[in-house]
């Protein structure tokens, strides 16, 4: 007998859990039954953990038959590959990475073992999280549940795919430059990445260890609040991450909006954007106002620099953190006579071109006499957009925008031209520049039927003020479910 | 300027609305060898650097790549940035203490797990001293 209950949100499925009217097996063996029926076509997962899974799930209902157990017991969830789980493959969608077993977890996994949360398996992505389309996965691209023709944005594509295909419940992902918002638009679900240093990143595969956060993807803002509270909070293993305690995010979803004002930068609204996400948001801002909200316009007067700056950051880090890949102490080697034609061949072997193009990028942004010129000049640019926000936040409690200037791409569309691909970011990235906080929720569809994402911006752990306000708009929203 | 009733903003008439310049002949010619921003030499001398063999494709496709990626990086050089600090840090980082115990004990074994050559208790490595 089938069961739909992987149709069910966190609180849905914790309200039944915790009532006794279902148990985490029947749920967890709901939501691998529906990986097996709908992956094949979607392909979300590298790996699915079956035995584990199930496992997990029946430690979880004993936890539960006991009385009291956190929100996310019992709860199904995708796990993008980026995360070190213990004993479990994490590839980073790298041929250099395709056979690592970490011997350790991540801190954020730790936290949802302890909280009795249930790990269906690891999801695609954009290797080492460099691309806006999971096309880069070096183990084939994730296709969007609301049309398999098109891309499902990236670099965190597996997890929103399979949260927006019911795979799972929820999902974890990572946002160095929108890798968590973009993929929560094209695929109409929510996604919110956290203020930098606010989740710690001990065990997450590092990209651009400046811009870096950890957030979660879910069906419903509450559920994103649940996720977070379990995410966030101190840990001294990650000396970026923030000694501020996190609050119960769910106390947060009032409801209530009156008053708040609502900046809407004037730059965000560019020449050539797809006419229906126009006026998707606009009609967002008229349903803020209905519910006593005000909206003011704004300035970020230097967005259109923001991905210039950022592919010079981004990529300068990344040539530093990828230097570890080396092919001496885990991940591919390709022999050779002497150590360094070992790096060079494992290098050339392990990685795939869009790693390649990053890394030459940053080192040449690094390299003597080119320093100055790109990225500590790229890092003042970064001043003045930090500035921006904060000069727009003395006019405005939260910023609303597009999460993208269009709906989702075609598969193939972009991947002759780097450049086109990177403008799927134009308006995420000044986000991580600014290490501000960003939720990505529906707010419309296009003529296609494809979903249009609405971003709303915080101030610096400002992640209540988004999630109240999301979670207003969302009760006079109700979001489409893909056909599959 | 707050937003009119209607949803649209109050326009001046006289703002100007940005298009990212993105379009390929907008921001570079990628057939003019006089609009390389980087040359062959320059592509081997960073692919050493990053300790990464290229093929003749690869080389090739990354002196165009680079090229087109640094025209369009070019645009910072529109602002003034000459009495600006750089941000290198952004968020609430602070300087966590912690006692100085060990926390990972040692375990050989478990870390060797993933070596791709070893021996005993040892990664095994190309002999680097003659």
């Amino acid at each position: 007998m089938t069961s739909d209950l992987y149709k069910l949100t966190i609180a849905e499925a914790h309200a039944r859990l915790s009532r006794g009217e279902i148990s985490s097996r029947e749920l967890t063996r709901a939501c691998l039954d529906r990986i097996a029926a709908v992956d094949s076509r979607v392909h979300a997962f590298l790996s699915v953990i079956e035995d584990q899974a199930l496992a997990q799930a029946d430690d979880a209902d004993a936890r539960l038959r006991a009385g009291s157990a956190p929100t996310l017991c019992g709860i199904p969830l995708g796990i993008k590959d980026i995360f070190c789980t213990r004993g479990i493959r994490t590839t980073c969608a790298s041929r250099i990475l395709e056979n690592f077993v970490p011997p350790f977890d991540a801190t954020v996994i730790e936290r949802l073992r302890a909280a009795g949360a249930v790990f269906l398996g690891k999801t695609n992505m954009d290797e080492f999280a460099m691309g806006s389309s999971t096309e880069n996965s070096a183990f084939g691209p994730t296709r969007n549940p609301f049309d398999l023709e098109r891309v499902p944005g990236g670099s965190s594509g597996g997890s929103a795919a399979a949260v927006a295909a019911d795979e799972c419940i929820a999902a974890l992902g990572t946002d160095t430059g929108g890798s968590i918002r973009l993929p929560a638009a094209f695929c109409g679900i929510v996604g919110i990445k956290p203020t930098y240093s606010r989740v710690s990143r001990y065990g997450v595969i590092a990209y651009a260890s400046s811009l870096d956060q950890v957030g979660p993807f879910t069906k419903t803002v509450r559920d994103a609040a649940v996720m977070l509270h379990a995410l966030a909070g101190v840990d001294p293993r990650d000396s970026t991450c923030s000694a501020r305690s996190a609050p119960d995010y769910t106390k947060a979803l009032t409801g209530e909006v009156k008053n708040l004002r609502i900046g809407v930068p004037r730059e965000y609204f560019v020449e050539g954007m797809q006419p229906e996400v126009e006026r998707a948001i606009r009609a967002a801002l008229a349903s803020y106002r209905e519910l006593g909200a005000e909206t003011v316009e704004i300035s970020l007067p230097h967005t259109e620099y923001a991905i210039a700056a950022y592919y010079l950051i981004a990529t300068a880090e990344a040539s530093a953190n990828l230097a570890r890949y080396d092919g001496v102490r885990y991940g591919l080697r390709v022999d050779a006579a002497d150590h360094i034609e070992l790096y060079n061949r494992s290098r050339d072997a392990g990685f795939g071109a869009e790693v390649k193009r990053r890394i030459m990028l940053g080192t040449f942004a690094l390299s003597a006499g080119y320093y100055d010129a790109y990225y500590l000049k790229a890092q003042k640019v970064r001043t003045l957009i930090r500035r921006d926000f904060e000069q727009a936040f003395e006019h405005c409690d939260l910023i609303a925008t597009p999460t993208t200037p269009a709906t989702a791409f075609k598969i193939g569309e972009r991947t002759a031209d780097p450049l086109q691909m990177y403008l799927s970011d134009i308006f995420t990235i000044s986000v991580n520049l600014a290490g501000l906080p960003g939720l990505a929720m529906p707010c419309g569809y296009d003529d296609r039927g494809l979903p249009i994402g609405l971003q709303l911006i915080g101030p610096p752990f400002g992640e209540e003020i988004i999630l109240r306000a999301g979670d207003a708009f969302e009760r006079v929203f109700t979001p489409r479910r893909p056909e599959l | 300027m707050k937003e009119s009733e209607n949803g649209t903003v109050a326009r001046t008439g006289n703002e100007r609305r940005w298009k990212p310049d993105f379009a390929p002949a907008a921001c570079y010619d990628s057939g003019s060898m006089s609009q390389k921003r980087i040359s062959r030499e320059q592509v081997l001398h960073v692919a050493e650097l990053a300790r990464i063999e290229l093929t003749e494709a690869e080389q090739r496709q990354l002196e165009t790549d680079l090229s087109n990626i640094l025209g369009y990086i070019e645009k910072l050089n529109q602002l003034d940035t000459s009495a600006v600090e750089p941000t290198f840090q952004v968020g609430d980082p602070g300087t966590p203490w912690r006692d100085d115990v060990v926390t990972n004990h040692p375990d050989p074994d478990a870390m060797l797990q993933n070596a791709p050559a070893r021996e005993g208790r040892l990664f095994k490595v190309p002999k680097i001293i003659e």
